[in-house]
């Protein structure tokens, strides 16, 4: 009778821990880490467009994957941080990677358009003085 | 005829007036004390749990305490009880003259002794059933609680992640398609692992839905949801619980029964001491009518 007592209890210990999810802190932080360094050579005056389309290309392989597990982590399912509330909010900024190519526009296009900025904005801009 | 010991009828007739008052009251008897007891305690965990195994966890429970064990004791001493009252019938139809007063009289005290174990009984049961209701309707709120009580911001925020996870799932093959489309290029560490985990998560989900401890209840056919099986199971218990007030009501008719079978015993006892014969006792000879042919010549 205790032996299938116990065995109950390890078995109903297993299913429970089986279910509960392991939180997996940290990929909202890194996305928005590589996000930043990515944002940062998009803007780098001090490097050659060559370089800078290679290192955006590197970027995106990493933005990709970071994305990714950003979308599939539980630990941020229904989470009420603002930094997880404005990752959300817009997918299109935030998942640059893999909004740039369901838009078909490369990644800092992608960015500059969610910004407001784009070629016929610029194209449009005048130079003056306030 | 037979005369009886004045002493031996007293006693015939307070016994039996004794049994009809407890047979009479006897359905309303109880464990007064050391009522034997069952706290199932409800967990968290205990939500997580199948449907199917959560019923069977709670019965586990109830098994290995006090009050099953007063249950399971109650049940043989109804059924040796019940072997006495056969023993004690078939015995008294046999016996004749003094033997078969006395054993019609602790037949009738057996009975009595019968209807209170099954009074206990009844009590037993009616304190499980109570019990299961009660742990039930807990688990019920806490679902509740799990299901309800959120904030609107985080409703809204999960509508956003899962809109994230569908638009990623339609455009994954596109985006790999652009990223690794190259042979040149190599997938990455995350992704070849994902895919290889993936595919190892979905033939244990397989294997977890076809498992026998993880079926899901259904009703008529159709699977119910967790908060409907548990109403299905508070419906059960209360179904017990009627059932169980019917069958006191039963209990109850017993007890009248031994309680007039006590006064036959003891009117026909008392007949007996007396020695007289009920027809001739309807004849008042104080009747003025019935002298009269004494003075008629």
């Amino acid at each position: 009778m205790s032996n299938i007592l116990k065995t109950s209890l390890i078995a109903g210990g297993l299913i429970a821990v089986a279910l509960t999810n392991v939180a997996n802190a940290g990929t909202l932080e890194n996305l928005e880490r590589e996000r930043a360094l990515t944002i940062e050579t998009m803007l780098d005056p001090s490097i050659t467009p060559s370089i800078r389309q290679q290192k955006v290309t590197s970027s995106t392989h990493r933005l990709v994957d970071l994305e990714r597990m950003v979308i599939r982590d539980p630990s941020l399912k229904g989470s009420t941080k603002p930094v997880v509330r404005v990752a959300f909010d817009n997918y299109d900024l935030t998942f640059m990677a893999h909004a740039s190519i369901e838009n078909q526009v490369n990644m800092t296009d992608q960015w500059l358009n969610q910004l407001g900025v784009s070629t016929a904005s610029l194209m449009d801009a005048r130079i003056g003085r306030r | 005829m037979i005369r009886f010991s004045k002493h031996f009828t007293k006693s015939i007739l307070a016994t039996s007036a004794i049994v009809a008052v407890m047979a009479f009251s006897a359905p309303q008897m109880s464990f007064a004390a050391g009522t034997p007891e069952w706290n199932p305690t409800t967990s968290e965990r205990m939500i997580k749990l199948p449907s199917s195994y959560l019923k069977k966890a709670i019965d586990r429970d109830y098994a290995g305490s006090e009050l099953a064990g007063a249950m399971s004791d109650t049940k043989s001493q109804i059924g040796a009880k019940k072997q006495t009252l056969v023993d004690l019938q078939e015995a008294s139809e046999m016996a004749e003259g003094d033997v078969r007063t006395e054993l019609r009289h602790q037949f009738l005290v057996e009975k009595q002794a019968y209807i209170q174990l099954m009074g206990n009984e009844q009590d037993l049961e009616r304190q499980r059933a109570k019990t299961k209701i009660k742990v039930y309707n807990r688990l019920l709120t806490k679902l509740k609680r799990n299901g309800q009580g959120r904030e609107p911001m985080a409703a809204e925020i999960e509508a956003n992640q899962n809109n994230a996870l569908r638009r990623l799932e339609t455009a994954s093959v596109q985006v790999d398609m652009e990223m690794f489309g190259d042979p040149s290029v190599q997938q990455s560490k995350y992704s070849v692992d994902y895919t290889k985990n993936i595919a190892a998560i979905q033939s244990l989900q397989q294997a977890i839905n076809a498992h026998p401890m993880n079926q899901q209840p259904e009703l008529d056919g159709q699977p119910i949801s967790k908060q409907d099986y548990l109403r299905r199971l508070i419906q059960e218990s209360e179904t017990d619980l009627a059932i169980l007030d019917q069958e006191e009501g039963i209990l109850g008719f017993m007890a009248k029964l031994v309680a007039l079978d006590a006064m036959a015993l003891a009117d026909e006892v008392a007949e007996q001491n007396l020695g007289f014969d009920s027809e001739l006792n309807e004849e008042d000879p104080s009747e003025i009518t019935e002298s009269v042919a004494l003075f008629i010549n």
